[in-house]
């Protein structure tokens, strides 16, 4: 349709040339280039050259033009033994984008104030907001409200269960290193920077249950305002008796258990029925 | 003339509700190989229809077999989805790709797992829409028709058996409806393909069979051309307004046509169209939204 006229053509000379190897590594990229645009040229080459061969040729001259080149995150997931398909499935998580990162800084930005700002406000600043920038990441990574193409990806074959594990995989591998780095930024106790990991956890997996009733984005607020209710609710009680030991009561050996039940439970629940999330008209 | 072998999609009483309100009311609807034209205005239930194609809704009510398999059950809706191309009306894109990488991510969802023969797919079919020269530039960068064009290329991938088209034509130029024409008709040589639109104008251009769709209702189905002899004998050309006809418009001419059961005064027959028709159709049962139309 809309082709841009090349302004000089290959003459037969240089084609032949070009064909039998004879051209210089530059001269043979520029004609290259140029075959990609122009019809002409190219059915001139393919007068000049045994069909059969440049067929062959020419598909992998247009697949190295055409194919971009892999970016960092791309090279990295491949080296971390994801298959080619799964790194472009990750690729496409709308979290791994623009806003989650945006998310992940402010998360370090409050973690450091806090922690300027005195010991025990810090901690609790933090335990209120390292588990939800991963819930909120999974509720921003999949689902007709955060995802454009999120049709298309349902109308696939492919599993959209699949599609939402690599998603929040990507989303958690990215939220996980990061929040544990602000953590230790910290003062306080190192036990708390790791044992945030298990209300982060439930969360997700309650995240992921309850999209298979509601939109996931309604599904993450709901989960967000209930752990702000919890670490609210045992603030208060913590500044009644001794400032700070409401990090301690929600991290504490007692409560760990709850979150893992919370999380196998909710994960259960997810496997059974996620297959209503292969459909699409359901949840917009 | 077509036998039951060849039924690719057999919708039975298919109903579909958007909790109190019905966009789609007993629906019955065969299609075999070929392009079929989805025609009617906006709100009549078109792109319902077109999702409970696309297997990404349910139906409220009635029987839906696609390509011989039942849309729901897991297995077979997979199934089908390896057969399918759709385009939805709204095709969004993920957030700072190039249509290269859009269409390569659709690639790999429809399970294309070797990197470069899926590259090569992804090459042909932007080659397809004349997008191949613009697949390194980001989607937000591209005019509205050059983005419907990459939409449309995703669902050429793997040439499916089955292309759900909602809206294709949205933003393209007459050159470029041509060139989709041609590439549509090389496919319904053995696919099935059914396109949405509201405009007469694609239907005309590009499809052999029609189904008009009003109120969530099919008003019309069969070929293009005994709609378009429905309305012979009652379109007509004169010089002045008519007050009593379906509707009446000025053409390039400077006279008025009219679509009418009656001749209008000092009026001459004309040959119909498919627009005729499709005016005189709906004339029939919504005169209100035909006053809007000629407006
Ligand atoms: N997700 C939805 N929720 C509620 N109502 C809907 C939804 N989608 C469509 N409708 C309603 O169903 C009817 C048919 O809509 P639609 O299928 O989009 O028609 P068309 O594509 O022909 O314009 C309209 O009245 C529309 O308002
Ligand atoms: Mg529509
Ligand atoms: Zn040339």
């Amino acid at each position: 349709m809309n082709r841009t006229q090349p302004t000089w053509h290959a003459d037969e000379s240089l084609l032949t040339a070009y064909l039998d190897g004879r051209t210089s590594a530059a001269v043979s990229a520029s004609v290259e280039q140029h075959l990609v645009r122009c019809g002409q040229c190219r059915s001139g080459v393919r007068q000049l050259s045994d069909p059969v061969p440049f067929q062959g040729i020419w598909d992998s001259i247009v697949t190295d033009i055409s194919a971009p080149a892999p970016t960092r995150l791309e090279v990295f997931l491949r080296h971390l033994g994801l298959a080619d398909r799964d790194v472009v499935l990750v690729r496409s998580t709308p979290a791994v984008q623009g806003a989650w990162v945006l998310g992940i800084l402010l998360c370090l930005l409050f973690a450091t104030i806090a922690a300027a700002s005195g010991a025990a406000y810090g901690s609790l600043l933090f335990l209120w907001t390292a588990p939800l920038v991963p819930v909120l990441a999974v509720a921003m990574s999949f689902g007709p409200h955060a995802d454009p193409s999120w049709e298309l990806a349902v109308a696939s074959p492919s599993s959209p269960v699949r599609l939402i594990l690599l998603r929040s995989g990507a989303v958690i591998a990215t939220a996980v290193p990061l929040s544990a780095l602000a953590g230790a930024v910290l003062p306080g106790s190192p036990w708390a920077s790791i044992a945030w990991l298990m209300p982060s956890l439930a969360g997700v997996a309650l995240t992921l249950a309850l999209a298979t009733w509601w939109p996931v984005t309604h599904a993450g607020a709901g989960v967000a305002l209930a752990w702000t209710a919890v670490s609210g609710a045992t603030a208060a009680d913590g500044y009644r008796s001794s400032v700070g030991s409401a990090t301690v009561e929600l991290l504490s050996a007692d409560v760990l258990p709850v979150y893992l039940v919370i999380a196998v439970v909710a994960g259960a629940v997810f496997a059974v029925r996620s297959d209503r999330l292969s459909h699409f008209g359901e949840f917009s | 003339m077509s036998t039951i072998s060849s039924t690719s999609v057999m919708f039975t009483g298919v109903t579909r509700r958007y909790g109190n309100s019905t966009a789609l009311d007993h629906v019955d609807l065969s299609l075999q190989p070929g392009v079929t034209g989805l025609l009617g205005p906006n709100g009549a239930g078109k792109t319902t229809l077109l999702r409970l194609l696309g297997t990404v809704l349910a139906p409220t009510e009635g029987r839906c077999r696609i390509l011989g398999l039942d849309p729901g059950s897991h297995e077979d809706r997979t199934e089908i989805r390896r057969s399918l191309g759709y385009l939805p009306q709204e095709a969004g894109y993920p957030r700072g790709f190039t249509a290269f990488q859009f269409v390569d991510y659709v690639a790999a969802l429809k399970e294309w797992t070797d990197r470069s023969q899926r590259h090569a797919e992804v090459r042909r079919v932007l080659a397809l829409v004349g997008m191949e020269e613009l697949a390194g530039t980001k989607m937000r960068r591209l005019s509205g028709g050059q983005r419907r064009r990459v939409a449309l290329a995703q669902a050429f991938l793997g040439s499916p058996e089955l292309l759900v088209l909602d809206e294709p034509t949205n933003g393209l130029d007459p050159e470029q409806r041509a060139s989709l024409r041609g590439v549509l008709s090389d496919l319904a040589r053995r696919a099935t393909v059914l396109l949405a639109t509201h405009q007469t104008e694609d239907v005309a251009a590009l499809c052999e069979r029609v189904v008009v769709l009003d109120s969530g209702r099919v008003r019309y189905d069969g070929p293009v051309r005994e709609l378009v002899a429905q309305a012979a004998g009652r379109v007509w050309l004169a010089d002045e307004e008519s007050p009593s006809a379906l509707s009446s418009w000025r053409v390039g001419t400077g006279r008025y046509r009219h679509v009418a059961h009656e001749a209008p005064l000092g009026a001459e027959l004309a040959e119909p169209t498919l627009e005729d028709a499709y005016l005189l159709l709906r004339g029939g049962q919504a005169d209100d939204a035909v006053a809007g139309m000629t407006a």
